[in-house]
């Protein structure tokens, strides 16, 4: 059992994609355990760190890879494929509530920047850069801001990154070096305080 | 190489000058190096902090749902009822009250609203009225002549396969010629009438005979009793017009439809032979 587990853990999305069309359960079981925290963690950022919305938008996700797993083209690429269908469903969600319009000008009240931020000391951690980068992020453009947390929360390629967006790479990599360099020289005060 | 890589990974000192030159858009100094290196390092951190797992119910559910059976996953009626009855929305807004409001419309607008139109004094088409003040009414004999054509076709002769035998056959009728008139004989056939059977056409004919032969006798004694050469033709006109009414009433008055029907079990050849009938046709008008 634990040598067929390792096989299925050894082939790509798109081999256990097409194994699980030929009715190969256990191959999507493999995609659940690769893609389960991404999605879920991609939800989660997306709508406003609202768990419970998070956790529907996965599961519906799933169930739809499970319906209608035929919708899957395998000369293309999972991942993006995924990432994409997810981005749609957000996509979907904000035109729903219209509640983007809101989120784009107001800061949820557990990621409000601090205003009476006491000056630099040794006492300010990582938790507070935390604070102060998500504070930083909202005050981004929308764009930027998505380019920044794909690469860096998802862990994604500049490719994918691109075909996600259906945007250049050139454009991806340009907005990553702005946003990259912007909030290095906003946030470098941390850099100096926990470096001394 | 990537550029965020070599930063992450090197220090500013270690670069060589293809890494320099690939880096050069984030950092162009050592400075700035490590406030990007810095920065890149905090991030991962922190986005690592702030990930979260799914939860076991989340993950017991979709396995649970891979591995049902197909035929279970076919709730398409829950979707209906969830469409029709959506839970967020008010009662006026939902489908099924909306669907329903338009259907008592149409019922309405189909039975209703055509009766309720019926007693407004609209315009009223008259066309067929003035085309039947125009046109006359038909007369007796082109009414006895569509009787008989109706009857004609209600009795089983009028069947498609007794018809393509009836060609063959050597009676027909012509619609044309008025019943009262002398019979055609073509073909030998009778025209004018339709027969089934020699004995009837016999019978027919002898009480028709019987009856002209009385007439003519009544009449003799009438022009007898009151005879006078003043008023000899106006008599014989009298008589033959007379002759005529009585002829054409006794003929009218026969029910063909009922002989015909009458007629319908007795199966006889329909054709007559043509001595007995020009016999008796004969007999019949030189007795007129």
């Amino acid at each position: 059992m634990r040598l067929l587990k390792k096989n299925y853990s050894k082939r790509s999305d798109e081999e256990l994609m097409s194994l699980y069309i030929k009715g190969d359960r256990k191959a999507f079981e493999e995609i659940y355990h690769r893609y389960g925290n991404y999605l879920f963690n991609f939800f989660n950022r997306k709508l406003w760190q609202n768990r419970e919305k998070a956790e529907d938008f996965t599961q519906e996700l799933f169930t739809k890879l499970i319906d209608k797993p035929e919708q899957f083209d395998i000369n293309k690429k999972f991942k993006t494929w995924l990432f994409t269908i997810a981005s749609n469903m957000c996509k979907n969600e904000y035109k729903r509530t219209e509640i983007r319009k809101r989120t784009k000008h107001t800061v949820p009240e557990s990621f409000e920047a601090k205003s009476n931020l006491k000056p630099a000391d040794k006492t300010v951690d990582e938790t507070n850069f935390s604070v102060q980068l998500n504070a930083e992020l909202l005050k981004l453009n929308e764009k930027h801001k998505e380019v920044f947390m794909l690469r860096h929360f998802d862990g994604l390629t500049m490719k994918e990154i691109a075909e996600i967006l259906d945007i250049n790479v050139g454009t991806v990599k340009s907005r990553l070096h702005n946003t990259t360099k912007l909030l290095a020289k906003k946030l470098a005060t941390f850099n100096i305080l926990l470096t001394e | 190489m990537d550029a965020e890589k070599i930063i992450s990974t090197k220090k500013f000192y270690e670069l060589t000058p293809t890494e320099k030159e690939i880096i050069k858009n984030y950092a162009q100094n050592e400075t700035e190096f490590n406030e990007i290196k810095f920065f890149l390092q905090a991030t991962k951190n922190s986005f690592n902090q702030q990930k979260i797992n799914t939860s076991k119910s989340l993950n017991h559910a979709i396995i649970e749902y891979l591995h049902q059976p197909i035929t279970q996953k076919k709730t398409w009626l829950n979707s209906i009822i969830i469409f029709l009855f959506p839970k967020e929305k008010r009662i006026y807004q939902t489908p099924a009250f909306q669907i329903s409001l338009a259907v008592i419309t149409l019922i309405f607008i189909i039975n209703i609203f055509p009766k309720l139109s019926k007693d407004q004094p609209l315009a009223v088409n008259d066309i067929n009225r003035k085309e039947n003040l125009t046109n006359p009414l038909p007369s007796d004999n082109e009414l006895t002549d569509k009787t008989i054509e109706l009857d004609k076709k209600n009795t089983p002769e009028s069947n498609p396969m007794e018809e393509s035998n009836s060609s063959n056959n050597k009676l027909s009728v012509d619609i044309s010629s008025p019943i009262h008139e002398k019979p055609i004989i073509k073909n030998n056939t009778l025209s004018g009438i339709e027969m089934e059977d020699n004995d009837d056409i016999e019978e027919l004919m002898v009480v028709e005979t019987i009856i002209a032969v009385e007439e003519e006798l009544s009449l003799k004694d009438e022009a007898t009793d009151n005879y006078s050469p003043n008023n000899a033709n106006e008599t014989n006109s009298k008589t033959t017009k007379q002759r005529a009414k009585v002829s054409k009433s006794k003929k009218n008055s026969y029910d063909y439809s009922t002989s015909t029907s009458a007629y319908k079990e007795i199966d006889t050849p329909k054709t007559l032979s043509l001595k007995n009938t020009s016999e008796l046709f004969d007999l019949f008008y030189i007795s007129k």
